[in-house]
């Protein structure tokens, strides 16, 4: 009987220090929900941060502007000087039988040819790229040497480099060598300094001074060479360049100041525009721009601008004049010619732009030497400096917005780092709103889910929008910042995908007042502050 | 003589006093649990502990239950004792030797009752108004304890006198002293005000941190003598027990400032900064950092010491004890009790303890324990009030204890 109690006390004592043991070391942690009444994010936004573009410009006088500026065509030195592949063969047998002692010359020879670059006649190049591929069978049965040059092309430096290939080819061996063209300047004016497009070549074959004494028979193939001048783009070429005109385009240029507008109108009040052609070509050209259209791809819809100084009216560019700088300083002075856009000269330029292009497109005619051969051959071009169209354009943003829809897509991460507990259940998020800006702004947020589609979103009903600031009719200035208040009701669901989504799409729907439709300017001092209240349940764990 | 065997946390270990007279030297080891608090009742501590999900209902009990200022404590004690008995030097004096290893485990608090409501509630029922938080103090530590004493059992005739010095291990520590807190919440929500005087300590508590961060030392200090009063004899016992401290080790953090933070939420300079505003952080480092920000250094604090009194009286068929303890560097109230000790046949032994004070109001415990042959095994329930009536009441404990003696 005793043996009994002291087990049962024994089992007790066990079972109180496993509790005492589970009690201490349970690592659950307990639950509960509270209320969480607190500022989850605030900001004070100029326009600079609402729109966050890399295109806002401050004005001095605070106003705001958006400027752009991009090339819609650059044309280099392959479009007017093009090198085309060459080939040269040397293919010789021996007329008669004979004895050649080692060391002995088989064969030489020595030729100009003329270069075939159609109507360009250059004179004078300087190579940046390009191979001589020198491909050569022997098939006599003792080894033979071969030496062949490019007499002038040239490597100027300490010593100067003659372009040659000097190789052994072992008896019944074929070999192919390549010889990279970078840096070698181009003589063409051949033996008598007063051609074009020459190049002089010489090939020399000799029995290999540590060859046995051949016996040649008549007819045995001596010389078997096949030359080619491959990928070959000068860095500075001379010369008369021809009269050629190539044309450019249709086609389109990204025109990235709009891709954020979704829906709505714009009217903006003005606007400019310059185009700029620059030649920095050392040949004249005539330029013929038949296109300059505004294409919006979400609405389809293209405008065409009409300005008779610019399109369709041929516009002769002057040459450029060499500086004779070394690179990497410009080799030359180009030739610039500007051209100003805007409602006074062309009637349809504010449609142009109200029409929020997507894209720019253009359609132009290049003519080089309209004149033809005026320089007496001094035609020149480097590499990297061409004919180019820049555009700039530049729109103060005094403007009426009418539905003027933004959609950007923001990276977010609500539930914060490493967090897999969603500890918000529900809630409201409430927008506090001062808007300091001329127009009013409803949202709008759509989640994106991992492949970045739109999977839900959180509705704040059209009558819920920040009021627009109330602006000085006599100065057009916003006087008055209004506040506003906005309830987003997250359920459980809502709650759950909000911390699941990295990426949401943010619409903003911007108005401007009723009619009749004011242009209102914005001003760089102009703020919407916001803050972004949480009333939650939060399960603490 | 009848002796007692609850709150063993507050006297001197028994088997060091009296030798049980069964052996020469005795062996034990004890444990102790003890929970109890003047507003959180135990379910609801149950239930924390468990790691379930607190309802409404278990928070509403609590609510209740609170006043202007509230108690909680929670202790743990464990361990294993060696005595040698009857040791005589000089033929004169007798004493009995120990040594003790002791794992203990203090969390003590008080706190007004806005301090509950927030914490469990949330701040949204607090819109427009400020919540009070203070004085509102915490204490968490835990250490080990390694300690030699000896208890002379005759002076001056049948007084007894013991000394006992430990060496402290500290493991782990939180304190905070909020002398002076309010937590304002806008309305609307737009901004969160903290005024706030308070002082916070703690152990790292980072991997690598978790055993040692700390050392110490404490002495304890006993002394009883008889008495005899209207021909019932007794013994009047007084004893401080842990009188110590503990340095806390140079990666310990410290923080104490007088202050008020305004909260206006995370700030951006565009939509685009809106990945870095992360609701699910509103109570995560990032504030912690921002708004309390922590210093590392080593400082000293006083462990948990308990003062205590016992006046035992043999009443004949029964003991009949007084006594009070109160225990410095924590947050309970004194606790005073009458406590009946009575003897049954067989080596069973009871003790009926009533009281007041302590972490709790009114309190109730009882003891049991069998002498069987060499060994004795000790049980003791404390706060009955919180056991049966755990919705309404907050306590809750037990100890154990079994010994042996060697011839």
């Amino acid at each position: 009987m005793r043996i009994h109690r002291s087990k049962i006390v024994t089992v007790i004592f066990g079972l109180i220090v496993s509790g005492c043991i589970f009690i201490s070391c349970h690592k659950q942690s307990p639950s509960w929900d509270v209320g969480i009444l607190a500022p989850v994010v605030n900001a004070s936004m100029s326009i600079n941060n609402i729109i966050s573009s890399p295109y806002i410009k401050n004005n001095p006088d605070s106003t705001v502007s958006l400027v752009f500026t991009d090339s819609l065509y650059n044309l280099n030195i392959d479009t007017i000087v093009t090198i085309p592949d060459t080939v040269l063969d040397y293919f010789e047998t021996s007329p008669f039988g004979t004895a050649v002692s080692p060391g002995q010359e088989m064969f030489y020879s020595k030729q100009t040819t003329l270069y075939p670059i159609g109507s360009v006649e250059l004179t004078k190049g300087t190579l940046q790229s390009g191979f001589l591929i020198f491909k050569v069978y022997n098939p006599l049965p003792q080894p033979i040497d071969y030496y062949y040059k490019v007499l002038n092309v040239i490597r100027y430096g300490t010593h100067n480099d003659t372009l040659q290939v000097d190789t052994l080819i072992k008896a019944g061996d074929s070999l192919t060598i390549q010889k990279s063209l970078n840096g070698y300047s181009v003589d063409f004016t051949g033996p008598m300094h007063n051609g074009y497009n020459d190049i002089t070549t010489s090939i020399q074959v000799v029995l290999d001074p540590s060859a046995m004494p051949l016996n040649v028979t008549s007819g045995d193939t001596l010389v078997f060479a096949h030359v080619s001048f491959s990928n070959v783009i000068p860095y500075y070429a001379k010369g008369y360049f021809g009269t050629t005109t190539k044309a450019f385009g249709p086609q389109n240029e990204a025109f990235p100041i709009f891709n954020k507008i979704t829906a709505g109108t714009l009217n903006l009040q003005n606007v400019s525009v310059n185009l700029t052609l620059v030649n920095g070509f050392g040949v004249d050209a005539t330029l013929n721009l038949s296109q300059l259209s505004s294409y919006n791809s979400r609405t389809n819809t293209t405008v065409n601008l009409t300005d008779a100084g610019v399109i369709n009216s041929p516009i002769h560019v002057n040459r450029a004049t060499p500086t004779n700088n070394a690179p990497p300083a410009s080799p030359v002075n180009p030739s610039v010619l500007s051209f100003a856009i805007n409602p006074t000269t062309s009637p349809n330029i504010l449609q142009w732009l109200d029409n929020m292009p997507t894209a720019v497109g253009y359609a132009l005619n290049v003519t080089t030497d309209p004149l033809g051969n005026v320089s007496g051959s001094n035609d020149f071009a480097y590499y990297g400096y061409g004919i180019s169209a820049n555009i700039n354009v530049n729109i103060p943003l005094s403007l009426i917005a009418n539905n003027l829809t933004l959609a950007d897509t923001l990276a977010v991460n609500f539930a914060g780092s490493g967090s897999t507990n969603q500890h918000v259940k529900s809630g409201t998020l409430t927008i506090y709103a001062t808007n300091g800006f001329p127009f009013s702004a409803g949202l709008q947020l759509y989640l994106l889910n991992k492949n970045n589609a739109i999977y839900d979103s959180l509705f704040i009903p059209a009558s819920q929008t920040i009021t627009a600031g109330v602006v000085n009719a006599v100065t057009g200035i916003v006087a008055s910042p209004q506040s506003s208040v906005l309830n987003i009701s997250l359920d459980a669901a809502h709650t759950q995908e909000l911390f699941n989504t990295k990426n949401i799409i943010l619409h903003a729907r911007f108005n401007m007042g009723s009619l009749p439709a004011t242009y209102r300017k914005i001003y760089d001092y102009y703020q919407l502050n916001l803050k972004l209240v949480g009333n939650f349940d939060y399960q603490v764990n | 003589m009848m002796f007692t065997f609850l709150h063993v946390q507050a006297q001197w270990d028994q088997a060091i006093i009296q030798n049980p007279g069964t052996g020469k030297i005795l062996a034990g080891i004890y444990g102790s649990a003890d929970y109890s608090s003047s507003a959180v009742t135990s379910a609801f501590v149950t239930n924390f502990l468990q790691g379930s999900y607190i309802n409404d209902n278990l928070k509403q009990q609590v609510v209740s239950n609170l006043q202007t200022a509230n108690r909680l404590g929670y202790s743990l004690n464990y361990g294993a004792i060696g005595v040698l008995y009857n040791d005589t030097i000089h033929k004169k004096h007798a004493f009995n030797f120990f040594v003790a290893l002791r794992h203990k485990d203090y969390v003590s608090a008080n706190f007004p009752p806005d301090v509950f409501n927030l914490a469990f509630y949330g701040n949204a029922p607090y819109a427009g108004q400020s919540a009070k938080l203070s004085p509102f103090n915490l204490s968490n530590i835990s250490y080990q304890q390694l300690e030699i004493g000896s208890l002379c059992t005759n002076v001056g005739g049948k007084a007894k006198l013991g000394i006992g010095l430990s060496f402290l291990s500290g493991q782990q520590l939180q304190n905070i002293n909020m002398s002076n807190g309010y937590l304002y919440t806008d309305p609307y929500g737009q901004y969160i005000q903290l005024n706030s005087a308070t002082k916070y300590n703690s152990t790292d508590s980072t991997p690598g941190h978790t055993y040692f961060n700390g050392y110490g030392a404490s002495i304890d200090i006993y002394f009883s003598m008889p008495y005899k009063i209207a021909s019932k004899s007794g013994n009047l016992s007084a004893g401080v027990t842990d009188l110590g401290f503990i340095k806390w080790n140079s990666n310990s953090l410290t923080y104490n400032k007088d202050t008020t933070y305004i909260y206006n939420g995370f700030t951006i300079n565009g939509l685009n900064d809106l990945q870095n505003a992360a609701i699910n952080n509103l109570s995560k480092d990032s504030l912690q950092n921002k708004y309390f920000p922590l210093q590392r250094k080593s400082f000293y604090t006083g462990i948990p010491t308990t003062v205590s009194i016992n006046a035992n009286t043999d009443l004949g068929k029964m003991n009949l004890e007084l006594g009070a303890w109160y225990i410095f560097n924590t947050y309970s109230l004194p606790y005073y009790y009458v406590q009946g000790d009575k003897g049954f046949s067989h080596g069973w032994f009871t003790d009926l303890q009533l009281g007041y004070g302590g972490y709790a109001t009114y309190n109730a415990s009882i003891g049991v324990m069998k002498q069987i042959k060499n060994t004795e095994i000790k049980l003791g329930i404390y706060h009955l009030q919180g056991i049966i009536a755990s919705n309404t009441l907050g306590g809750a404990g037990a100890s154990i204890a079994i010994l042996h003696s060697f011839k």
